[in-house]
């Protein structure tokens, strides 16, 4: 009973909150209290004072901070946001579903540039970011010669090189040497042809991954005589199908037994040299002697750091090695110096600029949109500024009703952010087929946790970036004004729609100026003339067997040159040890034989090709001056052909033909006899279509000694197949040569093009789709600015304003801003010029061209988009346009 | 139990000067923990400014005394059934002796303004 009395009070006087935490205390409180009254005086003068206790204390504490406890107060601190979180949200998709087509306009939009970016970033993310695939891939480093004194690097050291950093390193647990290898692989009656690296060391051990079964090769293996490989899992699988039991089973690779030690995963790929996967990993079979060498360029090299160790101390290490190296070796290795670079930077190197060019591209494509979106939300503020007035009146703080702004554009954002999701499922494997460059993983693109992360971030971003400047309109401004609904004043939003039309001008610009040099580029590498013949003409490669002796092989060679030239619809046929416009594979230092040159000069390494006599007239190259190799064989061997470059670069004026000349190593030691100068021929380009004619020499492929890989070009009158003919021929010479690589001269210059025409087409449609939507943008501003002025155009008619004097009036503010915004747009695309300018080709990043091309676009476009509506107003009633608000 | 964290001489200021009551609830629970009717006997035998001591007005106190970390809820074999017992927390007590430096500072000044005499704590 006086408990529940007791209770009964607390009830009407102390808070809940109050009484759940000490209610029950405060009633044992009083019963103690009363049982220890002595009278029942007492007892009548305790209720009565705990009636105004009560009273006193318990209410006061309704007024006093609900709660102090800092853990209690986060909790109710975050109840409060997450309940008007709600409210704000709920009421912004009332607010949005209330205008469908607006909605489905703007999250149409958004899907479309969150879409887009979220399928580049997915690529972005696996072939960038991503680490490689191996154990601790930050710990693995490619090792560059860097050459001092002309401050360039390469990829490629010499064995001695190799063999010192090796033994002198104390920064790296392991270092291999790799070298890509092609063998014929003859395997159950029939050969084939497979891709190999060699190493001295063991890249297998480097790169960290363990074989699926039996070992990794040894840096021992390599001394060994008996040779070891451990296969890739798809050799072995497609060799003996699931079979383990193959360890130690020879493989006859190059005619050279080799004993298989191991075979790697099924997931392990090994993509360094980006022409195919790696079929076998074999020892590197270097000669006592070669170890040694100190002139030979021919190696790459990875090594795996100490976990101690750091890229700079291995650096610092490296550095002085190189100086102990260039003082042992002061005449081979006079410049030498090392670069390290961690792998994964090494491997990406070439799908880097490309693919932050087009992150960059659809970045900008989203701004455009969101600067579009901002527009229709700021002209639909102005059509609801009433309603916000009212709230305002009624109480509504500034900051909630910018959060109640914000709360719609973020709810869009998330919206489109959705769609833009099944965009990106949609679109990445397009993006990837479209990617033509060799990019490593490009297999794990994937739609992951990272990529949806960056999704909901690039959909909050957009959504605070379009949201934030009619929340910032709405909440500010005079609620008087707005009630009475005078929303005309064209002064006070001017500054908005300034900034947005420029800003939406400036990005389509540096999109379209990005666009616009590739497409330059593109044009001008399809105009430049090789200087070789390119229709019907197919190339292939043919490998000898090495276990035919060397003459042997020469002979075969003639032969086989012969046998297709004796092939119904075959003009002519040449074989050389490499053809035109391919990367250069071989070069030497020019000697000439009866006078000393100055080759502390880079410019004396020049690449050289072994050709047969008919590759002059096969390829369509003139010769200049002199003659061609004669066809007799004897007489050609001592003969050699220069291009233009190279007369003009050792020769000057002088007249070459009759000067005696060779081709070998720094210290003077020729690789090749000394040979005459019988002709000078028309400068190609021999390095790839996009660089210029270099200094080269052609040597007769009579001196193809050592060589077990040259390749052929068959001229054909039309459309004609040789290949299978060639093919049942080769065998019919040497059962045991490969025929490969056959493509024709028109799809090798093709592939050089393919990148860039590739990259263009992507720039180019994510620039089509940023013009038309800073277009329509652009209009939508202005004819909504001009709408604005619907009644002040009104009173200028009414005044007697001429109707077309009040068009141009319109039309020159709006192209004032248009122009505003090209000059900055272009100043901009010059400012990121630089990140473009390794693509380009024969065009510069300040192209006067594109850069007029596109302001006379941005201005043509702006006009045509003013114009219209500033027809419209100046045509309009002057009653009816004075009526309008 | 007690968190290990440090205490700021900022977190103490923060909770001075101690309303008297609170100044009180604190002295007692000096000598160890204690229910509420045995707070308010201890209270009410040293201070005759308060005589009755009433749930409202004593849980007011204890309430913002816990919210602010300077007491704590305590389980206690001693107290009776149904009576929650309360501690001093580390805080607590470092407040406790705040507010009593203050107070010897304060009273320092009243002497020395001459207001201290024998018959002023009557």
């Amino acid at each position: 009973m006086t408990t529940s009395v007791y209770r009964a009070l607390m009830s009407v006087t102390v808070p809940a909150n109050v009484r759940r935490q000490y209610g029950p205390d405060m009633v044992a409180l009083f019963v103690d209290r009363l049982d220890n009254a002595p009278s029942l005086r007492g007892r009548i003068g305790l209720w009565w004072s705990a009636v105004g206790d009560l009273l006193r204390h318990g209410s006061a504490q309704r007024f006093e901070p609900p709660v102090t406890d800092p853990a209690e107060s986060q909790r109710s601190r975050w109840r409060g946001w997450v309940g008007a979180l709600g409210r704000d949200l709920r009421f912004a998709i009332r607010v949005l579903r209330a205008a469908p087509l607006f909605t489905s306009v703007a999250i149409a939009t958004l899907a479309l540039g969150i879409g887009a970016n979220t399928a580049m970033y997915s690529v972005l993310d696996a072939v960038l970011l991503q680490p490689l695939d191996y154990p601790e891939p930050d710990r693995l480093v490619a090792f560059k010669s860097f050459d001092i004194s002309a401050g360039r690097s390469s990829s490629v050291t010499t064995p001695a090189n190799y063999a010192d950093q090796a033994e002198r390193s104390r920064t790296f647990v392991s270092m291999a040497t790799m070298n890509g290898d092609t063998a014929a692989l003859a395997h159950g009656g029939e050969t084939r042809r497979v891709m190999g690296v060699r190493s001295a060391g063991s890249l297998l051990a480097v790169l960290g991954t363990q074989p699926l079964f039996g070992r990794l090769l040894t840096p021992q293996d390599d001394l060994q005589n008996d040779a070891v490989v451990v296969l890739s899992h798809s050799l072995w699988e497609s060799l003996y199908g699931d079979n383990r039991d193959i360890l130690g089973e020879t493989l006859v690779l190059d005619e050279v037994p080799h004993a298989v030690v191991g075979v790697m995963p099924a997931g392990f790929s090994f993509r360094y040299f980006a022409e195919s996967d790696v079929d076998f990993y074999g020892v590197s079979r270097w000669t006592q002697e070669y170890r040694a060498n100190t002139t030979n360029y021919a190696h790459q090299v990875v090594g795996r750091l100490t976990p101690e160790a750091t890229l700079e101390q291995a650096q610092q290490e490296m550095d002085a090695i190189a100086t102990q190296i260039r003082t042992d070796r002061p005449q081979a290795a006079q410049n030498y110096g090392i670069r390290l670079v961690p792998v994964q930077d090494d491997q990406v190197a070439d799908s880097q600029g490309p693919l932050r060019l087009l992150m960059g591209a659809v970045g900008l494509v989203l701004l455009i949109a969101a600067v579009n979106l901002a527009n229709l939300l700021l002209a639909r503020a102005a059509s609801r500024e009433q309603e916000i007035a009212v709230r305002k009146a009624l109480g509504a703080t500034k900051f909630q009703l910018a959060r109640q702004v914000l709360t719609e554009s973020l709810v869009l954002g998330w919206a489109g952010g959705v769609a833009g999701l099944v965009v990106a499922f949609a679109g990445v494997d397009l993006v990837v087929r479209l990617i033509p460059w060799d990019m490593p993983n490009a297999d794990r693109v994937a739609i992951d946790g990272r990529v949806l992360a960056f999704t909901f971030l690039a959909a909050t971003l957009t959504g605070l970036a379009f949201g934030v400047f009619p929340a910032l309109k709405l909440a500010g401004g005079s609620v008087a004004r707005r009630l009475v609904g005078t929303g005309r004043g064209a002064a006070e939003t001017s500054w908005t729609w300034t900034a947005l039309v420029v800003t939406e001008v400036a990005l389509a610009v540096v999109l379209l100026v990005a666009a616009g040099l590739l497409l330059r580029t593109l044009l001008n590498l399809t105009s430049v003339d090789p200087g070789f013949r390119s229709e019907n003409v197919v190339t292939f490669t043919v490998a000898m067997p090495e276990s035919r002796a060397a003459e042997e092989r020469l002979g075969l060679w003639g032969e086989l040159e012969s046998e297709y030239a004796a092939l119904p619809g075959v003009v002519s046929v040449a074989r050389a040890s490499q053809m035109p416009a391919e990367e250069n594979r071989v070069s030497g230092w020019f000697n000439f034989v009866d006078r000393p040159v100055d080759n502390s000069d880079r410019s004396y390494l020049v690449p050289y090709r072994l050709v047969s006599s008919g590759y002059f007239d096969t390829l369509g190259i003139d010769i200049v001056a002199g003659r061609a190799f004669n066809a007799s064989a004897a007489a050609g061997a001592e003969e050699v052909v220069i291009n233009e470059a190279a007369r003009r670069a050792f020769w000057g004026d002088d007249d070459p033909l009759g000067d005696a000349i060779g081709i070998g190593n720094r210290e003077g030691r020729l690789f090749l006899p000394a040979a005459t100068v019988v002709g000078v021929a028309a400068d190609v380009r021999n390095d790839g279509i996009s660089s210029d004619p270099r200094p080269a020499v052609y040597f007769s492929a009579e001196l193809a000694q050592g060589w077990s890989n040259l390749t052929f070009a068959v001229q054909t009158a039309g459309d004609v197949d040789v290949l299978s003919p060639a093919r049942a021929r080769t065998q019919a010479v040497e059962p045991m040569a490969l025929l490969y690589g056959e493509r024709s001269i028109e799809a090798m210059l093709a592939a050089q093009v393919a990148p860039t025409s590739a990259l263009l087409s992507l720039l180019g449609t994510f620039a089509i789709v940023g013009l038309v939507m800073a277009g329509i943008g652009v209009f939508g501003l202005l004819s909504f600015a001009v709408s604005r002025r619907t009644r002040e155009i009104g009173i200028r008619i009414a005044l007697g304003a001429n109707g077309r004097n009040l068009t141009a009036m319109v039309v020159g503010q709006a192209l004032g801003k248009v122009l505003a915004g090209t000059v900055l747009g272009l100043l901009a695309a010059v400012a990121v010029g630089s990140y473009l300018e390794s693509l380009l080709f024969g065009v510069s990043t300040t192209d006067g061209l594109t850069l007029a091309a596109v302001a006379a676009m941005l201005i043509v476009i702006g006009a045509i988009a003013s114009y219209l509506p500033a027809r419209r107003a100046a045509k309009a009633d002057p009653t009816t346009a004075l009526r309008a608000s | 139990m007690s968190k290990s964290t440090r205490i700021t001489r900022d977190q103490i200021a923060e909770c001075l000067p101690l309303h008297p009551l609170e100044a009180r609830i604190l002295v007692v629970l000096t000598e160890g923990p204690a229910h509420g009717y045995r707070l308010v006997q201890a209270i009410e035998a040293r201070d005759s400014n308060w005589t009755t001591i009433l749930p409202a007005n004593l849980y007011r106190r204890v309430r913002a005394l816990s919210n602010r970390g300077l007491i704590a809820p305590v389980a206690d074999a001693d107290a009776p059934r149904g009576r929650r017992s309360f501690r001093l927390t580390p805080l607590g007590r470092a407040v406790a002796q705040a507010e009593a430096a203050r107070m010897r500072d304060l009273l320092a000044d009243f002497a020395a303004a001459d207001l201290v005499s024998e018959d002023s704590n009557r």
